[in-house]
């Protein structure tokens, strides 16, 4: 019987990736072959500001690639219509560098976000299971602004957890943090990658690396190297 | 900001308001006077106008003719005199007429203070009178005279009947054919307590969906089997329902022009209020966005507002619009009506009128730059 966590999550093959953010002919990433399985915790370094705001989006079904296939969960997302694409990317759990949480919002309506629009049933007891989680269920009613800034990195973890999610991105999940803080976080983040979700992490630091099990560095827009984190305690071969 | 969000909300929402609630208060007073109409004269009535100085005809008569003639909504005696009222302060001759309840439909009295006499009053015998504004002004200087009391003796009888009502002034044509003199109305109970002795002047008897040789025929017939005498006798068909008509569509127009003006009002108010919840909301559908909402549940959620604000406004306006119907056919001594199209109306016209508000503005929410608001590019 094939693991849940070896199916191929992501697969990049020839990939390129203009800079559409500043709309210019640069390319941020050029002919990338990648495979990230489910399951996997890389951590990716070497792509900053523009480029690597251009990379995430494309990872996250938000843009279309420029050249190659970028293959999400098995959707072509060079293909795809749109609607498809916003709905894989509903499936997809994010934490942002500067958490995007809105401070006039109660906790439980930052983590509803992602299924605000949904339909789907259950949603408020996924939202308390999210909470729960984090530990932050005792202050759902709170507006975000009286929170301190673990409490709100706790809430932004709360909030990717709520899509049942086969991928995080995280953007620096821990870099803003005191190194304590941080270390919470990121073995949160190390025990729900336990539980078969996929972690994608962009950070230069060194606390993050080492939670991860893969290391991929960038170098002008091309893998310079990836290797498995070697402290990291790695059940089964990943790379 | 949010304070004065929430005044600019509540302004729109008034303006919603102006603009319904006087609709829905006339269309219900409308159906209210029609119905009121329909049932006491049908939709096509007859007047039938009887003189009948000299006989003998009393008016158990006509209730006998009513229960032959089930047609008959509505028997009117009249009794004219010519009369001097007293107050403390003056005299004033008037022509006074002792009538029922009824009269004041049949002869299309407009009373612009108070009441006219109500069946209750002739129930209790009450003594009471209503009087117009020529009589109110010289007997007391002023219009203002609900609740003053009158001397009078009327067929040799004193009484000091409490003022409850005054009519509108008579024009110059109508003041010259009644000699310069006011009118006075007291119920004919104050004459004849229980109407059996009270010999009828003149009786004007209202038959609904007849027409009008077999109406007189029927008529004749019965007054000759009773030997009743009659003076003169005039006939004509009434259909207030098409004067009703006529005003209420007259009226119509100009007061949908009016909530046009408002409707505009609010729309304008709505746009912008949404157009600066959605500025200050921009991280909001930014991230419903990335995170994969639809265009359309994006402007879904934006137009679920517009929703919330048109049921406010419909039950705000309706609950109004009902209430000032209820005061006009109160004061106007009408039974009330709800229309269905008025509360129809009522539900329909802030509904679009949100909704088109928030057209716009949900497409600028599901419009957003999301990268510039995720990634705060700006």
């Amino acid at each position: 019987m094939i693991k849940q966590d070896r199916f191929i999550l992501i697969w990049m093959e020839d990939l390129s990736i203009k800079n559409n953010i500043i709309n210019n002919d640069e390319y941020t990433v050029r002919h990338l072959n990648l495979r990230i399985d489910a399951g996997e915790f890389v951590c990716i370094s070497g792509l900053f500001g523009i480029d690597k705001i251009s990379f995430i989006n494309t990872l996250s079904c938000l843009n279309r690639p420029d050249g190659g296939k970028y293959i999400y969960n098995y959707n072509d997302t060079t293909t795809v219509e749109k609607s498809k694409l916003d709905a894989v990317r509903s499936e997809i759990g994010f934490i942002f560098k500067n958490l995007n949480i809105i401070d006039d919002l109660t906790v439980y309506q930052n983590i509803e976000i992602p299924t605000r629009t949904s339909s789907a049933a259950g949603k408020s007891k996924e939202i308390v299971k999210a909470a729960e989680r984090l530990g932050v269920s005792d202050l759902l009613d709170t507006k975000v602004k009286r929170l301190a800034d673990i409490e709100k990195h706790k809430v932004s973890l709360a909030r990717a957890l709520v899509v049942n999610p086969s991928l995080i991105i995280a953007d620096e999940p821990a870099d803003a943090l005191r190194q304590e803080d941080a270390e919470t976080i990121l073995n949160e983040l190390k025990e729900i990658n336990k539980l078969g979700t996929a972690i994608v992490c962009f950070s230069q630091n060194a606390q993050v690396i080492e939670k991860a099990q893969r290391h991929i560095e960038f170098e002008k827009g091309c893998i310079k190297s990836d290797n498995a984190v070697k402290n990291c305690c790695i059940e089964e071969g990943v790379v | 900001m949010k304070k004065r969000l929430t005044n600019k909300l509540l302004l729109s929402a008034l303006c919603i308001m102006i603009g319904v609630a006087p609709l829905v208060a006339f269309i219900n007073t409308a159906e209210s006077g029609k119905h009121m109409l329909k049932n006491e004269f049908g939709s096509n009535s007859i007047l039938l106008s009887l003189s009948l100085e000299g006989s003998t005809a009393a008016f158990e008569d006509f209730q006998k003719l009513s229960e032959e003639i089930p047609e008959i909504s509505a028997i009117i005696p009249i009794s004219t005199s010519i009369t001097a009222l007293n107050s403390y302060k003056s005299d004033s001759t008037v022509t006074l007429k002792a009538v029922n309840h009824s009269y004041w439909k049949y002869a299309g009295l407009n009373i612009i203070k108070g009441s006219f006499i109500t069946q209750g009053h002739l129930d209790h015998n009450l003594s009471v009178v209503v009087i117009d504004e020529l009589t109110a002004d010289e007997l007391f200087g002023t219009t203002d005279v609900l609740g003053h009391k009158l001397e009078t003796t009327v067929n040799g009888i004193s009484f000091e009947p409490t003022i409850i009502g005054v009519s509108k002034r008579m024009d110059i044509t109508e003041k010259q054919s009644n000699q310069g003199q006011g009118f006075a109305y007291i119920p004919i109970t104050m004459l004849d307590n229980n109407l059996t002795d009270y010999n009828m002047q003149q009786v004007v008897l209202s038959i609904r969906d007849h027409q009008i040789e077999e109406a007189k025929a029927k008529v004749s017939h019965f007054l000759s089997s009773r030997d009743i005498a009659v003076k003169s006798e005039d006939i004509k068909l009434m259909n207030q329902l098409e004067f009703m008509d006529a005003f209420e569509a007259d009226n119509k127009i100009l007061l949908w022009a009016i909530a046009v003006l408002w409707f505009a009002a609010a729309i304008l108010g709505i746009t912008n209020i949404m157009l600066v919840d959605i500025e200050r909301s921009k991280k909001y559908y930014g991230l419903l966005s990335f995170y994969g909402s639809s265009d359309r549940n994006i402007r879904n959620e934006v137009l679920s507002k517009a929703y919330a604000m048109a049921l406010l406004c419909s039950t705000m306006s309706i609950v109004v619009g009902l209430m000032i119907s209820f005061i006009v056919c109160s004061i106007l001594n009408i039974p009330i009506y709800i229309s269905v199209i008025s509360i129809t109306l009522g539900i329909l016209i802030p509904i679009v009128v949100c909704l088109l508000s928030a057209i716009y503005p949900s497409y600028r929410a599901s419009n957003i730059d999301v990268n510039s608001i995720i990634w705060q590019l700006e």
